[in-house]
């Protein structure tokens, strides 16, 4: 009997996989986000830093932020973003801008990742040869971010 | 008995439809007003024509690149007074705005008034664009004129009662449309004056940026101060438009030189990038000169701090 109610229960949940999805179930995933999208801004300032201050570029500290960024694009961030993580969920509203959009087209959320890919690939050849290579490439790179920003994020509250 | 008061509600009502109906005529310039002999300068329609972000509106949905400069409209724009539908603003005479002159222009950016003598609604930012001089704006017609031509003809908006009657529009625009126009004299004095004239002229910042009353007003004293996304996604949450005056809820803590690159790369002081519908605007913001640039940032820095509403 205990089997038959578990699998009856198992099977109704199955059918509203979305109404047992809450904040709980995608903390993890979306901390993950969160921290993955610090490093690249961390990263980013402190190319950027020097682009607004042409003064203060130094070629080392130029080339290895640009391939820190190249390595953290270069990740597979699939299992970050989980079906159903998105703030249109119960739930999740304040504790993610990604929008549902994501998952309409997911081929094109990925494209746009490689898009970003192959931005940086020519990136890391520029930022650390001079200033205004950097200046040249940060304009590549934002564009990607913001790329993918317009669709997929939605404004902060 | 009866009778007679029934006549003197009929004459009241007859009274107060024509009293309504003068009072909300729409006001034209008129052909003498704009300067007959003045030689458009197309690089600075082509420089207003970003600074103004036609094409965000007006351009194809999702158009990139050269794309954004065929205006064949038919964007939906879905807010909380109905869904209005861009119109088609290339040089086709048919359907765009080809068969136009300059007075017919710069009627509809000042006055917010069709050639054929309608209200067009402030969906449509002529609030800000009256500021804008005629010269300018003959500048910028002779832009849009050599773009490429479109035959789409958009649907017409979709309003609910009572902001489907257009007739009604002119009671708004009592409130809202002073009809102070600048001088060129008063766009180019100094770096402040063209960053005050790009920001509340064609580049129309309020329009988004500040917080609006329910008949679509916006609040005078909160300028900039932030808002209430205006169009809105059915079955989305609705968005918020960030404060921009030199607030600590807004961008206090950026200098000029944080909101001019921002501007000019998409960038903001802690390196995330913009998103949303400031992408568009920022990409036709990087299109202008780093001076232009730097004299919004001046003006925005110079407002008022105003702290965001709750």
């Amino acid at each position: 009997m205990k089997h038959f109610i578990a699998a009856v229960l198992v099977g109704l949940f199955s059918l509203f996989p979305f109404n047992t999805a809450n904040a709980e179930d995608f903390k993890k995933q979306i901390e993950a986000r969160d921290a993955y999208m610090s490093m690249l801004s961390f990263n980013l300032g402190l190319l950027g830093g020097m682009a607004k201050n042409p003064d203060s570029y130094d070629a080392d500290v130029a080339g290895k932020a640009a391939a820190n960024l190249q390595a953290l694009a270069n990740m597979n961030i699939d299992a970050m973003y989980p079906k159903g993580s998105d703030n249109g969920q119960a739930g999740l509203a304040d504790k993610t801008r990604a929008k549902p959009d994501i998952w309409a087209d997911f081929a094109d959320f990925k494209k746009k990742q490689e898009n970003l890919q192959t931005a940086l690939a020519e990136f890391v050849k520029i930022a650390g040869t001079d200033v205004d290579g950097l200046r040249k490439g940060m304009g590549m790179v934002g564009k990607n971010c913001k790329g993918c920003h317009e669709t997929y994020r939605a404004p902060k509250d | 008995m009866r009778t007679k008061i029934w006549r003197v509600l009929f004459l009241l009502l007859a009274i107060g439809l024509v009293f309504f109906y003068w009072l909300t005529l729409p006001q034209k310039i008129s052909a003498e007003d704009v300067p007959a002999d003045y030689q458009a300068d197309l690089k600075n329609g082509e420089r207003l024509f970003w600074a103004g972000g036609c094409a965000s509106c007006h351009a194809v949905p999702g158009a990139k690149g050269d794309a954004k400069l065929i205006l064949a409209g038919g964007a939906p724009l879905i807010t909380p007074f109905g869904t209005f539908v861009v119109p088609n603003i290339s040089p086709d005479t048919e359907v765009g705005i080809g068969g136009w002159s300059n007075v017919d222009f710069i009627n509809a950016m000042v006055r917010g008034v069709s050639p054929k003598g309608e209200h067009y609604y402030p969906a449509f930012p002529y609030t800000n664009y009256q500021r804008m001089p005629y010269e300018d704006l003959i500048d910028l017609k002779a832009y849009l004129d050599s773009l490429p031509k479109s035959s789409h003809q958009p649907v017409g908006h979709k309003l609910g009662f009572p902001f489907n009657i257009r007739q009604g529009l002119g009671l708004w625009k009592k409130l809202y449309l002073d009809g102070k126009t600048l001088s060129r004299a008063e766009t180019r004095a100094d770096k402040l004056s063209v960053g005050r004239y790009l920001v509340e002229g064609p580049g129309h910042c309020a329009a988004c940026h500040s917080p609006r009353n329910l008949i679509g007003g916006e609040i005078a004293d909160a300028r900039y101060s932030g808002a209430t996304e205006l169009e809105q996604q059915p079955g989305k949450k609705t968005g918020k438009v960030p404060n921009i005056t030199p607030h600590a809820d807004g961008i206090g803590s950026w200098s000029e030189k944080d909101i001019a690159y921002a501007l000019e790369t998409g960038l903001d002081p802690d390196f995330d990038s913009f998103g949303g519908s400031m992408v568009s605007v920022q990409e036709n913001m990087a299109k202008l000169t780093a001076a232009d640039r730097e004299a919004i940032a001046a003006y925005l820095k110079s407002l008022p701090a105003v702290p965001s509403s709750k």
